[in-house]
């Protein structure tokens, strides 16, 4: 029994031993100081390191790298400020903006682009759109200058302004797209996707959503939203999230 | 979420795909902006791409106020703090380093020049904007009340010598800002300002710097000579990164931060220079603001020493001086305009791009950053459209 807690003690003290000579072996700089003097920070591990600081010397092993990026934060703000009109300043969003910050990109790396991420530039970007489709003085400027209201009348009940295949409803995905997504930017089919993801969304927004397995009457299922005005808007506001929070809107 | 989802996997596929002029000129705009363009931006810019003129389209791109308010800021903001991070305040280096390029200055001169931006209050005035606490050596309040209290303000910058707003004599660019004081000459030992200073504009860490074969005699007396009771660490680890630092090293001797201000105290070498003498009493001595640069021969050699510019001298600006007009700061600024403009670093295949771009930058362009970046976006965007 005394000869197995010896070993013990043996064993253990070498441990100590060995970790305390690693230890000394990678400290140059003595940090034996007194109260006053304060301890030297430089010495930094390569965990601290950059990445692309240490990469710089690399050969390159990764050849076929994105060559998009993600805007960060600020230049998300700024670009969904510009493609709506909707100012920086001076409205509920300079305040909203600085509480969603964290769940926005912090930099413009692909590889870090989260879920998170997406979801708060969604949330963003309906903010930008809750100002636009409003029903006050401010925000009916703001809208008349993307779509004037000689030729889109948001009063209308929605399904006259919605009626598939009508001007409004044609007029207004077009000139939607073309505000965010830049004109003749895309290529004619990938504006014909984007143009049809839109339809398909406003025609959910129109019908009454039955949850598959959802028994009649549950809370789950969503009845057709009223024919009026509001649903008008309501349904634009919906477009103009969906527009705004894709990537044509927040990659570079 | 649904069609969010749709849409975002369209559109990856739909942003590398091949596209006209005019999807060029909407992605160089929103790298160089930061935003889109309007119509009408757009229309010209096209315009000028269908003239093979991409320089002009990439001005274009540049006359837009968010260049500087806000790409360039967040490109530097993480030059100037220690976690290398883009979420910090305004500061005087960032200003500066924006205002130099804002004004068309040899951005080489960002390591020695006596140049300092600020808002004088008749600019404020003049671009109605206040509430902009007054410029102070001992805080940051005035910088950042100006990036709080408006999306435009580099307007109202002003270059002044620095020398003369701060009363520190021998200033160096960024070196000598209240920021870079602050992360950089703050407690310790001063070494990490050299650190930086290499990995911000030089691009190279410690580690890549590391060369054993230089002689010691600088070595300052707190690196121990046989850590671990064993030598061979080192004279095989240690006098690596030392002897060619501790040597640069001593143009710091005079600088510190403290009270909320960077010091610089002329003929007066700092405690913290000599701290810790009893690990190696036979050590460097520092007794003034002299440096000595050893990395001039052995591996070093390949970071492109000037041969005009003296390899030893006093203080931080003529350090800075031969630092940035190393053949590595050219490359660095490329390299960094480069993984800017064209969100990647380069191939290995682009050395010979990298190569050009950097004789342009430091011979034709002399140090022009804007010229810089559409010469970067010259060669990337053209090839990945």
């Amino acid at each position: 029994m005394k000869t197995n807690l010896k070993k013990e003690f043996t064993r253990w003290g070498l441990l100590i031993l060995l970790g305390a000579i690693l230890i000394g072996f990678t400290q140059c700089v003595g940090t034996k100081t007194s109260s006053t003097v304060k301890t030297d920070d430089y010495h930094g591990s390569v965990e601290q390191v950059p990445s692309e600081i240490l990469e710089e010397a690399r050969p390159d092993i990764i050849e076929e790298a994105p060559e998009v990026a993600v805007k960060d934060y600020e230049r998300i703000f700024h670009t969904m400020s510009a493609v709506t009109g909707v100012p920086m300043t001076g409205n509920p969003l300079t305040e909203y903006n600085n509480r969603i910050r964290a769940q926005m990109p912090a930099n413009s790396r692909l590889e870090t682009l989260s879920e998170t991420n997406i979801l708060g530039i969604a949330k963003m970007a309906s903010e930008f759109c809750d100002v636009l489709f409003n029903d006050n003085g401010t925000s009916i400027g703001y809208r008349n200058a993307i779509w004037p209201s000689a030729t889109f009348n948001f009063g209308q009940n929605s399904n006259t302004f919605w009626a598939p295949n009508s001007n409004s409803r044609t007029m207004f995905i077009d000139v939607l797209l073309n505000q965010f997504w830049g004109e003749g930017v895309l290529e004619p089919l990938e504006y014909q996707e984007g143009r049809a993801a839109i339809n398909e969304l406003i025609d959910a927004m129109l019908t009454a959503q039955v949850v598959p397995g959802a028994t009649p009457g549950s809370t789950m299922n969503v009845a057709a939203p009223a024919n009026n005005a509001t649903t008008t808007r309501n349904v634009a506001k919906a477009a103009c999230t969906v527009a705004l929070s894709s990537v044509q809107v927040y990659f570079q | 979420m649904k069609y969010i989802a749709y849409l975002s996997i369209l559109f990856c596929l739909a942003a590398t795909a091949g596209q006209p002029e005019r999807r060029k000129a909407w992605v160089i705009h929103n790298r160089v902006a930061g935003v889109p363009p309007t119509r009408a931006v757009l229309m010209q810019m096209e315009q000028a791409l269908n003239a093979n003129n991409t320089d002009q389209a990439v001005q274009m791109a540049m006359n837009h106020p968010n260049f500087t308010n806000l790409v360039l800021k967040n490109w530097f903001k993480p030059w100037s703090n220690q976690a290398q991070s883009m979420s910090t305040p305004l500061n005087d280096f960032v200003a500066t380093a924006v205002g130099m390029i804002r004004d068309n200055r040899p951005f080489d001169e960002i390591l020695y020049g006596d140049h300092i931006y600020y808002a004088p209050p008749e600019n404020l005035a003049a671009n109605n904007i206040t509430n902009v606490a007054d410029f102070a050596r001992n805080n940051n309040d005035h910088y950042r009340d100006l990036e709080n209290r408006s999306l435009n303000w580099v307007a109202p910058l002003q270059r002044v010598n620095q020398s003369q707003l701060t009363t520190i004599a021998d200033t160096a660019g960024a070196i000598t800002t209240r920021a870079f004081g602050e992360a950089y000459f703050q407690a310790g030992t001063n070494r990490r300002m050299t650190r930086f200073v290499f990995m911000n504009f030089l691009c190279r860490d410690f580690e890549q710097l590391h060369d054993v074969t230089r002689p010691d005699f600088r070595v300052r007396r707190d690196v121990e000579r046989n850590p671990g009771d064993d030598s061979r660490t080192y004279k095989n680890k240690c006098v690596g990164c030392h002897a060619g630092q501790d040597a640069l090293g001593g143009a710091w001797a005079y600088f510190d931060f403290n009270n909320g201000q960077t010091q610089h105290t002329p003929g007066q070498v700092r405690g913290k220079m000599n701290q810790n003498g009893q690990f190696y009493p036979e050590g460097h001595v520092t007794v003034d603001d002299s440096w000595l640069n050893l990395w001039n021969q052995g591996q070093n050699a390949a970071l492109g020493w000037d041969p005009t510019v003296p390899s030893n001298g006093n203080g931080a600006r003529s350090l800075g001086r031969m630092l940035a007009k190393t053949r590595a700061f050219g490359e660095c600024m490329v390299s960094r305009s480069w993984e800017l403009m064209c969100n990647r670093k380069f191939k290995s295949d682009e050395q010979e791009i990298k190569r050009e771009l950097t004789d342009r930058f430091m011979g034709q362009q002399q140090y022009n950053m804007r010229q810089l970046f559409a010469s970067t976006l010259n060669e990337c965007v053209t090839d990945e459209n």
